[in-house]
């Protein structure tokens, strides 16, 4: 459904992308985790159009998306719900809300949207005329979920969902991803937090200094010791209550 | 001073300051959008006086909401050509902003001699479009300033619910808040932008032909009142559209009541005055006390 190819991009001189490739299979739930500072959230910002690619081709549905304007390519069902929620504070909540159905222009569709995205986010509609920029951060996830769901998304990008929420919180992103890929959505996930990313995802793809340097079935990615040690904090997140002498010599600085 | 004479100052410097309030509003509606701070849009005020005035040379007896309307489109469709020939231009070709803004300043200094070659150097008086004298209470106030005043607030309650009730309108909101994301929702940037600069302009139209039909309109009418509404929309808060509203208005009537009380020849220093005064004690401007209050 997605197919990135040999992808080179970067911010002015600075190349941060360095050929990177990808799919993403209808259907299919795929992450991509790395450490701060991979390139993740630019290999987004230049599927979706943010920034323009420098190589390499990215296609959706076999169209190339080459020179598209992010609102076009958000028009073909590509919806990208960037890092930091970047929900409109201003607004209201039914007012982002109304952004998001943009496409929706006629009122029907933007009332059965609005009806769809309050069914499934029930706060949402608690607070429906409250200012967005008053939210809590796990409300303005919701709030950024609301939102690409009226764009009538048919593959969610979404960078960083849990970033900063309480475990409570993360837990809802979970399952509002599982809900999402109920529907049919294609989802394209990218997190810090590998263990709860490979564990909703089918495949995954391990980003370092702007290269994908592994991938495979989300479960064997979860069992490989190079992947457990990097991004699953193999022995120091499994054992932290161990706090002692043995501790400091089974783990690495 | 009596009732009679507090009530028509207290009038006339709403409506003068509902002629600053709106073209406030062009300022702070596209500073949010683009960055840019729009020194033409004064003549913009300007030239939709002087096609409001024509219209009205044309056909006489036009309504006073068609001359408005006449100084809507044209304001509207001269800030939206601005936008979409130059400014966008610019900003594709990487120009950095503040050179833009000194584009905006040679704008305005070509609308003002091209209005001259067109309309002439002298004022041009407004014909009266309203007689007689409205009573309330036993008080006459001047019709042309209830109508400027009231024109003024009917445009503004009409913007309000345009930008948050429309498509259009809500978008450009978005655009202000945050262009990444409002195109990750669909939203097209230049279509967008070309849109406030519109309504921008539009609001300068109208107010251009309140101001015309208050005092006159004249060539260079859109440079000092193109800078006091700068200064209003600096009072309410840079960027914010309520500030703008009550900016223009309260600077309207300081400036009024300034003139009145203390000096008519010194009023825009008065006014200049209170405003750094003002920024001295609230730096965001009333936008800035209202977001502390709540
Ligand atoms: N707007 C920007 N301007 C310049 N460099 C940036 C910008 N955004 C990100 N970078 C750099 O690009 C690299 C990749 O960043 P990013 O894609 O945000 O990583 P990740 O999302 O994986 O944490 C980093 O080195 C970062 O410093
Ligand atoms: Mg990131």
């Amino acid at each position: 459904m997605l197919s990135v190819k040999g992808l080179v991009a970067g911010y002015g001189d600075v190349t941060c992308l360095r050929g990177v490739s990808l799919e993403v299979g209808a259907g299919e739930v795929v992450t991509l985790i790395g450490a701060n500072g991979a390139g993740k959230s630019t290999t987004l910002r230049a599927i979706s159009g943010l920034l323009r690619a420098r190589e390499g081709g990215i296609w959706f549905d076999g169209q190339s998306l080459a020179g598209m304007t992010p609102d076009r390519i958000a028009a073909q069902g590509l919806v990208h719900v960037p890092e930091g929620r970047r929900i409109f504070p201003e607004l209201t909540v039914e007012e982002n809300l109304r952004v998001g159905g943009h496409a929706r222009r006629r009122a029907t569709e933007m009332r059965d949207g609005l009806e769809a995205a309050y069914h499934r986010f029930p706060r949402l509609k608690d607070r429906h005329r409250q200012r967005a920029g008053t939210l809590s951060g796990g409300e303005q996830q919701m709030l950024a979920f609301g939102r690409a769901m009226m764009a009538r998304p048919r593959l969610l990008m979404l960078d960083e969902p849990t970033l900063g929420l309480a475990p409570l919180m993360v837990v809802e992103v979970a399952r509002a991803v599982r809900a999402f890929r109920a529907e049919g959505i294609t989802i394209l996930l990218v997190e810090q937090n590998a263990n709860l990313a490979l564990g909703l995802a089918d495949r995954g793809y391990v980003m370092e200094t702007g290269r994908i340097v592994a991938q495979g079935a989300a479960a064997s990615l979860l069992r490989d010791p190079d992947v457990r040690a990097s991004y699953l904090g193999a022995g120091a997140r499994s054992e932290p209550q161990h706090v002692g002498a043995s501790t400091l010599e089974g783990n690495p600085p | 001073m009596n009732m009679t004479a507090l009530l028509e100052v207290t009038v006339g410097g709403v409506a003068v300051g509902c002629v600053y309030s709106l073209l406030a509003l062009g300022y702070s509606m596209i500073i949010r959008a683009s960055g840019i701070i729009h020194f033409a849009q004064g003549e913009v005020m300007m030239l939709g006086s002087m096609c409001g005035l024509s219209a009205l040379w044309v056909a006489p007896s036009l309504h006073p909401a068609l001359v408005l309307l006449v100084g809507m489109l044209a304001g509207g469709a001269l800030a939206g050509a601005m936008e979409l020939l130059v400014y966008r231009t610019l900003r594709r070709r990487g120009v950095p902003l503040v050179s833009i803004i000194t584009a905006t300043v040679g704008f305005s200094i070509f609308l003002m001699n091209a209005a001259r070659l067109g309309w002439g150097s002298e004022p041009l008086r407004y014909p009266d479009m309203f007689r007689g004298a409205v009573e309330v209470s036993g008080i006459r106030i001047s019709p042309q300033l209830l109508w400027v005043a009231a024109s003024g607030f009917v445009i503004m309650v009409a913007l309000q619910i345009f930008l948050s009730k429309t498509r259009p309108g809500l978008a450009m909101q978005a655009v202000a808040q945050d262009p990444d994301a409002a195109q990750l929702m669909g939203v097209n940037l230049s279509r967008s932008m070309a849109a406030t600069f519109a309504v921008a302009g539009a609001m300068a139209g109208a107010a251009g032909v309140m101001l015309g039909s208050l005092f006159f309109s004249f060539f260079e009418m859109g440079f000092i009142t193109g800078l006091k509404a700068f200064v209003a929309a600096t009072l309410g808060g840079l960027g914010s559209i309520g500030g703008a509203m009550l900016g223009g208005i309260l600077f309207g009537l300081i400036e009024t009541f300034g003139a009145v009380f203390i000096s008519s020849a010194y009023k825009d220093a008065i006014g200049m005055m209170l405003l750094i005064a003002i920024l001295l004690v609230l730096p965001q401007g009333l936008a800035g006390l209202w977001r502390r209050l709540r």
